[in-house]
């Protein structure tokens, strides 16, 4: 969806010398963008995305774990029916 | 209606059977019985850990449960937010447990035994119960309450 540009989103910055920019500081403090800590900056087509270095490594669970959910999941037959039955139109 | 935060392992769950508890809590929501909601970190680990331990088969399961089930997308919660639960929880699961929070929602499902399903997860939330999908499903079915509002 396009956004109007007086989105709260949205803000016009000068670029200064060397490539400066500020980024507003209502975004800093939402992000935890501190002075003098990195953050990742990536060229996406023809945009700049500059991301927090805590952005959170997602877990990975483990076969594991994923066998014990699976487990813990399974159902009675009348139930498990009425599962199948929601989503007898998926793959 | 009961609101229920849905964690990635129950989207992990549902897109490895479509006839687990997981996939029928996902039922529930697509048919309106209750208001399913996820945040975007919770889609993207689902989306990780499917992909990645099952394959792209299933992971065009999720995206059809994603594209169905009718769930609300919340936004990712404050940086604060997420700090204050860092404090509870493991680093990685802290801003799903944050936009848990912030949702405001009457349940928490989900199937992480090892950092969720935790009494110190269960007093932090109050009064939003954590339970697996089973435990949901046997309170929808049998029609037990969760708030008084639940059931009319």
């Amino acid at each position: 969806m396009l956004q109007p540009i007086s989105s709260p989103n949205t803000q016009w910055s000068k670029i200064l010398t060397k490539g400066l920019i500020t980024l507003p500081k209502p975004w800093r403090d939402d992000l935890g963008l501190k002075e003098g800590q990195l953050a990742k900056v990536k060229k996406v087509g023809r945009s700049i995305v500059i991301e927090p270095t805590d952005q959170p490594d997602y877990e990975l669970y483990s076969d594991a774990e994923i066998q014990t959910m699976l487990l813990a999941d399974a159902l009675p037959p009348k139930l498990a029916a009425k599962a199948k039955f929601y989503w007898k139109d998926i793959k | 209606m009961i609101g229920v935060f849905i964690d990635s392992s129950v989207l992990v769950a549902a897109s490895g059977s479509k006839t687990g508890a997981s996939a029928l809590v996902l039922g529930y929501s697509r048919s309106g019985q209750i208001t399913g909601v996820v945040s975007p970190d919770v889609v993207r680990e689902a989306q990780k850990n499917v992909l990645k331990k099952m394959g792209p088969e299933k992971t065009a399961r999720l995206d059809q449960y994603l594209r169905l089930a009718k769930l609300d997308l919340i936004p990712t919660p404050s940086q604060s937010e997420i700090d204050k639960c860092k404090q509870i929880i493991v680093d990685k699961d802290a801003p799903i447990l944050a936009a848990c929070l912030a949702s405001q929602t009457n349940v928490l499902v989900t199937l992480d035994f090892k950092h969720m399903l935790k009494p110190k997860i269960a007093k932090f939330l109050k009064p939003t119960l954590v339970l697996t999908p089973h435990q949901l499903v046997l309170l929808i079915e049998n029609r037990v309450p969760i708030s008084p509002k639940d059931f009319k």
